[in-house]
């Protein structure tokens, strides 16, 4: 319906009266002529009816024939609408360019979607398809979707697999991504279990090999604590891997500086700035350039969507947050809670790295030295402190 | 009726096309279409095979179609599009009637 619409304005349309005469003969000579007629209705002796504009120019003699009086009601469509606007050129060349530049832009991506990542950050995928080439602003015609989805598969280990599909100025990106194995048991050759560092073991658990000291004994670094060369019951020996969780107690030093006097940069007012992406090229609205004196800029862009599509157009809006140098002095105290501060940060790093591990005890001294206070915390701590060595036969120290 | 009783009536296409339809096993219809009617309920109606328009009101729309007139009644009745052979009629139709 909407193509027959389309198809009669862009013929024109006239809508006409016919009256007195022989209606009936009148219509069927239009259609004999082949004039098309369209929309008739008839109240009492007058029929209405719509046709083109060459037909009505032809409609004269059947109306002649019949002895019928024609009449024009409505002209409308686009032949009509040239004439009207026959002298304004420049809506023709408006309308021309606004295609021509439609048609230019289509050529270009705009939007970068990526669906199916949950474990891999978009703005990962996004790098690397930057690098590719696969960025706002990039050609079409100039991407290779088969060879950006295999490049990409060699560049990040993390997807299984990947699609890239460029559909008029959108470059639709579907990942899935992998699923990682759990991490593989060495079975690499012999070797034993010694110790990391000091300390007095407080619990094994031997996986593999034979444990050479006892609960309670001190270590010293690299000395072996579980063995890979067993001995047989039937008195021959054995090379083996060995595998152990040595847990023992040592000691963590943690070390904080903070300065009683610094240097600081203060917040001196807020200046706002406007820019626009077109093209993925932006250009500075305002500020004219950024200003001289020391800032901070947090920056926030919004795509433009024009009827749920994505325009090629970013308005950008800046805050620049201007900074002024100033000294920041602390007293005893307030440098004493800032260090505890951030010790407990520190801490908590301690722990995490501790794993099954555990924090027994702690110290704490302060002082000041050089304008800073420092805060140092001794733990004492129970961790893993296995690491597996390499035993090397008589022919493997020969080859090396 | 018989396609004896067809043979030899008027026009020597109702032979040809009732021996065409009885070797081929077609219906006669597919050499010489009739006309067609089209309804949707009783708001519209498409003829194909019109030959002219014998009446037309905003209450009654006579048709010469085939071999017969077509007549329907209503009100509010228009032709909707119209062409060589085919009429669209768009209204209230009360009642379509056929005279042979």
């Amino acid at each position: 319906m909407l193509i027959v619409k389309g198809l009669r304005f862009a013929r024109g349309r006239v809508r006409f009266q016919a009256e007195k005469g022989f209606l009936e003969r009148f219509i069927n000579l239009c259609t004999a002529e082949g004039l098309p007629l369209w929309d008739g209705r008839r109240r009492g002796g007058v029929y209405t009816a719509c046709t083109t504009p060459a037909a009505y120019r032809r409609m004269h003699r059947c109306a002649r024939k019949a002895r019928v009086r024609l009449r024009i009601v409505e002209k409308s469509g686009l032949p009509f609408w040239r004439v009207r606007y026959r002298g304004r050129v420049g809506l023709a060349v408006g309308a021309a360019g606004f295609l021509v530049v439609v048609m230019i832009l289509n050529q270009f991506i705009w939007e970068i979607r990526i669906s199916g990542a949950d474990q891999v950050p978009e703005a990962r995928i996004l790098q690397e398809l930057e690098a590719l080439g696969v960025r706002e602003g990039a050609r079409r015609g100039s991407l290779d979707a088969e060879k950006i989805q295999e490049q990409m598969l060699l560049r990040m280990e993390e997807l299984s697999w990947i699609g890239v599909n460029l559909r008029g100025s959108t470059a639709q990106v579907v990942v899935g991504e992998r699923v990682m194995p759990p991490e593989a048991i060495d079975l690499g050759g012999p070797a034993n279990v010694v110790a990391d560092r000091a300390g007095q073991i407080r619990r094994m658990v031997v996986y593999d090999g034979q444990r050479v000291v006892q609960d309670g004994e001190t270590v010293l670094p690299g000395q072996v604590v579980v063995s890979g060369l067993m001995e047989m019951t039937s008195g021959g020996t054995l090379l083996t891997r060995a595998r152990a969780e040595v847990y023992a107690s040592c000691q963590e030093t943690l070390e904080v500086r903070v300065p009683l006097r610094e240097k600081t940069l203060e917040a001196a007012g807020v200046q706002r700035g406007w820019s626009i992406g077109v093209l993925g090229k932006e250009i500075h609205l305002w500020p004219p350039s950024p200003p001289q004196q020391p800032y901070k800029l947090e920056k926030a862009g919004r795509r433009v969507n024009l009827l749920g599509f994505a325009a090629p157009l970013t308005i950008y809006r800046s805050n620049y947050i201007l900074q002024q140098e100033g000294v920041l002095e602390r007293t005893m105290e307030e440098a004493m809670a800032q260090a505890q501060q951030d010790l407990e940060i520190l801490e908590e790093q301690l722990v995490s790295q501790l794993g099954k591990g555990e924090i027994l005890s702690r110290q704490l001294e302060g002082r000041e030295e050089e304008g800073e206070y420092v805060l140092t915390a001794t733990y004492l701590v129970v961790r893993d402190i296995a690491r597996q060595e390499p035993i090397y036969t008589e022919e493997e120290e020969k080859k090396t | 009726m018989t396609d004896r009783d067809d043979r030899g009536s008027r026009g020597d296409h109702r032979g040809i096309s009732a021996g065409l339809s009885r070797m081929l096993g077609e219906p006669r219809q597919a050499f010489f279409p009739a006309a067609r009617l089209e309804f949707s309920a009783n708001r519209e109606a498409v003829i194909e095979g019109c030959k002219g328009i014998l009446e037309y009101s905003d209450t009654v729309v006579r048709l010469s179609v085939d071999r017969m007139v077509v007549r329907l009644r209503g009100r509010d009745l228009e032709l909707k599009s119209m062409s060589s052979s085919t009429v669209a009629v768009r209204g209230i139709i009360a009642s379509v009637d056929f005279t042979l």
